[in-house]
């Protein structure tokens, strides 16, 4: 700390101050960055509108050797709130009546962002008239 | 002017420094799904807040003691910047930002909300630790009269960075709602005790000039004035993290009594930090 000593001293005394390149480097950068972040924030602040979480949810099928019957869901939040706790359930249908039932659950669903996960069944879903994967409940987080 | 390596010893004193204060909060889950669950506006709160502490830290205890305003203002720039790039990097690393499937606001939300409490440790470690130049030449020190004020800044600094790490944790509304008045009654009385052995022995060096009488006194005040700044700042922390939506009053009370524990510690420890330099 250069500063400390009586030459520096000086120099702040006269109400001067001498940096070296890295110090204005990085000052440069810093500075870019603190005022970009502000104008981010500030952006969105006046652009955003709240709204509650919209959970849209896809899948499709991606079986592994150890899990024939396996689904990868996506779960994908267009609002602009966080939902807390997702349950997501898939179930086999076969005329009307449900064959088996499965469930999934993501902790978060950040706002405008997605999270994935699987989905197994012990019964081919091949014998199924269909699957059907919806959103069972999620909290304000 | 200040060669190329003395200002990177500085900057590697800031950056192990940030690191060493933050870390902590770094690994801590609740502060990331703060990131993204807060609104923007709370975040420029956050900054602007942040800022000014750093202000304050470097106008009275920074590591550049003779600074004018202007270089308290550019170190503070630079301290954010730092804080910045190392909540990328240590965020980066542990897995919790992706930039291919997350979306801008959750990246943005958490590396901020982690950037301010990386600054503050920029700006103590780059102030404390070691400095090779600190010893010998720096008599003036211990007379660096920095009043009131500055004793409160000091005071909310390290309240901040001590109680910054565990305010955002689940585990202080659980003590505070499964506490017992009697405990909470405690922990009051522990806070003031350990508030009054911190200042008695960051007073110590001046003590002998001033008779016993005063001195306790003195340290009585000062314990009262830290407790309360303290308090403060839980306050302030636990309403930021979004402790006090749809609780009773009292849980809020508990909870800033819980926080004030490790604030105070910080509060009387941040008269320390800078009577030790």
């Amino acid at each position: 700390m250069p500063s400390k000593n009586s030459e520096t001293r000086k120099k702040s005394d006269s109400g001067e101050f001498q940096k070296n390149r890295l110090e204005w480097s990085v000052f440069a950068i810093s500075s870019i960055l603190l005022c970009g972040l502000i104008a981010y924030l500030c952006y969105e602040t006046f652009t955003h509108k709240p709204s509650a979480p919209d959970l849209q949810v896809t899948y499709a099928k991606d079986s592994t050797a150890h899990n024939p019957y396996s689904y990868r869901i996506y779960l994908e939040n267009h609002g602009g709130e966080t939902a807390e706790d997702v349950m997501i359930e898939a179930s086999l249908l076969n005329n009307d009546s449900v064959m088996e039932r499965s469930e999934l659950q993501i902790a978060f669903s950040p706002k405008r962002s997605k999270r994935e996960g699987w989905i197994n069944f012990s019964i081919n879903p091949a014998t199924a008239d269909s699957i059907q994967v919806r959103v069972l409940s999620y909290k304000k987080s | 002017m200040k060669s190329v390596s003395d200002s990177l010893k500085e900057y590697a004193r800031g950056i192990t420094g940030g690191l060493l204060f933050s870390l902590p909060l770094l690994y801590t889950m609740e502060v990331w799904w703060l990131g993204f669950s807060i609104q923007p506006y709370q975040l420029l709160i956050y900054i602007v807040a942040t800022f000014l502490l750093l202000l304050g830290y470097n106008n009275y205890a920074g590591v550049h003691e003779d600074a004018t305003f202007k270089e308290v203002i550019i170190d503070s720039v630079e301290e954010i910047g730092i804080g910045f790039i190392l909540s990328v990097l240590v965020l980066w690393l542990a897995g919790r930002i992706d930039f291919s499937e997350m979306n801008i606001n959750e990246i943005m939300g958490k590396t901020i909300v982690e950037t301010m409490t990386v600054a503050i440790g920029v700006s103590v470690g780059t102030a404390q630790l070691g400095g090779d130049t600190t010893s010998g030449n720096n008599d003036k020190n211990d007379d660096r009269n920095i009043g009131g004020a500055g004793h409160a800044v000091l005071a909310l600094c390290g309240s901040v960075l001590i109680a910054g790490n565990v305010a955002p944790t689940d585990e202080i509304p659980m003590i505070a709602m499964e506490i017992s008045t009697f405990r909470l009654l405690m922990i009051v009385l522990v806070s003031l005790a350990l508030g009054t052995v911190i200042l008695f022995f960051s007073n110590f060096r001046k003590s002998s000039k001033l008779p016993s009488g005063s001195l306790s006194l003195a340290v009585m005040f000062e314990t009262f004035t830290a407790y309360v700044i303290a308090l403060i700042t839980s306050a302030l922390m636990l309403w930021f993290f979004g402790r006090f939506s749809d609780i009773h009053f009292s849980t809020a009370v508990s909870e800033v009594i819980v926080l004030g524990l490790p604030a105070v510690l910080g509060a009387s420890a941040g008269r320390l930090l800078i009577k030790q330099q």
